[in-house]
């Protein structure tokens, strides 16, 4: 029997990991979640959860009793910058220190697609785990420099005797959540239009439950999971092939408007002006730095995670957008 | 001069950015108890050294001037530490836990002829700073009366962990919430008030959370200034609110920080309706032209969110080199310091039934 800590699991990508844990026989799983969070449908029957915080050395220690594995997902999604480096990097600072006195065996930590430095990358070219890391994460946004910190921390901190697998996931979509994002395009305050940036571009789709499915496998593999593993979905569509197929499921995108992408990199350099004429109150929404990393056609490859995780994605493109339905606020 | 910042947390990087913009000023060090927002903040803002321990940071990097932006818990024990080494504190409010730590604090910079800084630098807003002139310059007669009406969202991001969580530092303050913010409305009247005070203070839990109180009135009387002040701290109103009103004998204003507006009111010069309603063209076309003015700030950077910062501590700084008083004096920080420790005495926990006013 495995005794697994999940960090996260009440999230998005968390519940669905519990599930891919619970359908097998051999997992015992706790949670640790946030004073005053929800629970989010997690089935307190089958599994034990613990109320915390990450940030309290003292949660960490209660969680982890008797644990021989540790997924960590948690990360903070939004408030100010240094609000996320705390709770995404700083958690993380403590978990480590936490885990290296404890038997913990295998460490199955969630990355990003993000710490990737694709505006060093030539267009056309393969995203796999031997790409470079992203060189200025300052510069992407507030998510993507916490999570390069987030990886750096764990991968400079890990015990000797601790498994470690760094799961790196592209765009993590399902349910109500992920289907229309910024890789594809922009809804601006005020502005009532979707800006759909360019066309051509590949998207590093991953179901959610795709994704769940990989971090079980890596959880559960009887081999040593050795470094990161990119997990993107077998189809990579286009952003045009992928609002294709959104509006055969939700009905056509109200008022999109598509931008090329080299008249998007034009637009960004002259907003990047007033952005520094204004001294940062035009807030960096748009940069080449971004649109280099973001919207320029490359090819993502899930090869290892296939070849070494014995993971193998289940959910289609098709099958993915059919049963996910649109948030309150897109309808 | 030589500058550290002791304590990585919401705040700090703010501070960094602000100080990097002021000329002759560097930032030598940085200090908390962990690693990573340490590293991840030297190397975005280039700064060379980053310590564990203030005591190690103060030895090895010997700073003119600390930046103190722990919580509050520490701040006497680090503040006490830095004056000790030479080197002038500025604090983030509160100052300190407790009044009697206040006093404390202040007697030993006095003592080593340090300045002590309480940051709260709202008073350096243009508005307020225009409000300010027109008290001093008798715009408005004699100061009668001060309303501070000052809202915190305890339903976004931070404030909901905050009531979620009886262990969180802000809930285990005397006065929770009110203590972390309430420098920020006492700014605008502490100036004009003297210590012959009478304080009438209430608060509510009215969300029944048992963690923090969400609500809090404070009436204040000045018996030698024959000056009242109102304080309305809020967790429940949308939109966000900060504003002041400063009631005079001849004229009234009105300011609103977050617009960064003010509104001068003064008696109709024509009769009747007529008057009324030409007092409200010139309100408005005085609105108008602090929209352009504001929106050409916007634009061209000439003020952006942290500017009342930057202005603070370039204060500071000036204060040091120059050994002027700073702008809130020791007595007022203090003065702050008592009235807050006052509220909080009356007010108690909203888990003390007896003080608590339930739905």
């Amino acid at each position: 029997m495995m005794n697994i800590l999940v960090t996260g699991g009440n999230g998005f990508l968390g519940r669905h990991v519990i599930a891919s844990l619970l359908a097998q026989d051999n997992c015992k799983v706790t949670c640790l979640i946030r004073l005053g969070s929800q629970l989010n449908g997690l089935p307190e029957d089958k599994i034990t959860v613990i109320r915390g915080s990450l940030n309290n050395l003292d949660d960490i220690k209660t969680a982890l009793k008797g644990v021989d594995t540790v997924i960590h997902l948690a990360a903070s999604m939004g408030g100010s910058p240094m609000g996320m480096f705390i709770e995404t990097v700083v958690s993380t600072e403590i978990l480590m220190s936490v885990l290296s006195e404890s038997p913990v065996k295998r460490l199955v930590f969630c990355s990003s697609f993000s710490v990737y430095g694709a505006s060093q990358l030539n267009p056309g070219s393969t995203f796999d785990e031997n790409c470079p890391l992203e060189p200025n994460p300052e510069d992407r946004d507030a998510y993507a420099w916490c999570k390069y910190y987030q990886e750096l921390w764990v991968k400079e901190n890990i015990h000797d005797e601790t498994e470690l697998a760094i799961i790196r996931p592209g765009v993590i979509y399902g349910e109500d959540k992920g289907l229309l994002g910024p890789r594809i395009g922009l809804r601006l305050p005020g502005i009532p239009i979707f800006l759909q940036i360019g066309s051509q571009a590949r998207l590093p789709m991953t179901h959610v439950e795709n994704c769940a499915d990989a971090i079980a496998c890596a959880t559960l593999s009887p081999n040593k999971p050795v470094g990161a593993f990119n997990i993107v979905d077998d189809e990579c569509p286009t952003q045009k092939q992928y609002v294709k197929e959104y509006q055969k499921n939700f009905g056509s995108i109200a008022k999109r408007v598509v931008i090329p992408y080299q008249l998007f990199l034009l637009l960004s350099k002259v907003y990047s002006i007033f952005h520094q004429l204004s001294k940062g109150n035009l807030p960096p929404i748009f940069s080449t730095y971004k649109a280099k990393s973001m919207y320029r056609r490359f090819d993502f490859s899930n090869q290892k995670a296939k070849d070494e995780l014995g993971w193998k994605p289940k959910v289609s493109l098709q099958e993915g957008l059919a049963s996910a339905y649109l948030p309150n606020n897109e309808k | 001069m030589k500058v550290a910042i002791v304590g990585i947390g919401q705040i700090a990087e703010a501070h960094i950015s602000e100080i990097k913009q002021i000329p002759d000023i560097n930032i030598v060090a940085l200090v908390d108890l962990r690693s990573s927002p340490l590293r991840a903040l030297c190397e975005k803002y280039d700064i060379a050294a980053s310590f564990n321990s203030c005591t190690d940071m103060l030895a090895t990097s010997k700073p003119d001037a600390v930046h103190i932006t722990t919580p509050p818990g520490p701040h006497l024990a680090l503040a006490k530490e830095c004056i000790e080494s030479g080197a002038h504190v500025y604090i983030e409010k509160p100052l300190t836990i407790t009044y009697e730590e206040a006093e404390q604090l202040l007697k030993i910079a006095e003592s080593h002829s340090k300045k002590v800084y309480l940051g709260a630098n709202r008073l350096f807003a243009p508005e307020q700073q225009t409000a300010m002139n027109l008290i001093q310059d008798g715009s408005i007669g004699r100061l009668a009366h001060i309303d501070s009406i000052f809202s915190y969202d305890l339903q976004g991001i931070f404030g909901r962990q905050v009531m979620a969580n009886p262990k969180h530092w802000i809930a285990q303050l005397p006065g929770q919430v009110f203590q972390n913010n309430l420098n920020h409305p006492l700014a605008t009247i502490v100036p004009f008030l003297s210590e012959d005070l009478e304080i009438k203070a209430w608060a509510a839990d009215w969300n029944d959370n048992g963690v923090v109180y969400e609500e809090l009135r404070v009436s204040i009387f000045d018996q030698t200034n024959h000056l009242t002040a109102n304080i309305i701290f809020t967790s429940n109103v949308k939109p966000s609110v900060f504003k002041t009103r400063y009631f005079g004998s001849k004229n009234t204003v009105s300011i609103d920080n977050y617009t960064h507006s003010y509104v001068l009111e003064s008696a109709p010069t024509l009769p009747g309706i007529l008057g009324n309603i030409f007092n409200l063209r010139k309100t408005a076309n005085s609105l108008k032209k602090q929209f352009w003015l504001e929106l050409y700030r916007f634009l061209f950077g000439k003020r952006t969110y942290f500017s009342d910062m930057k202005d603070s501590f370039e204060h500071f700084y000036h204060c040091i080199r120059s050994n002027e008083e700073l702008p809130i004096p020791h007595d007022q920080a203090l003065l702050a310091s008592k009235i807050m420790q006052n509220i909080f005495d009356q007010i108690g926990h909203p888990s003390d039934q007896k003080n608590a006013v339930k739905k």
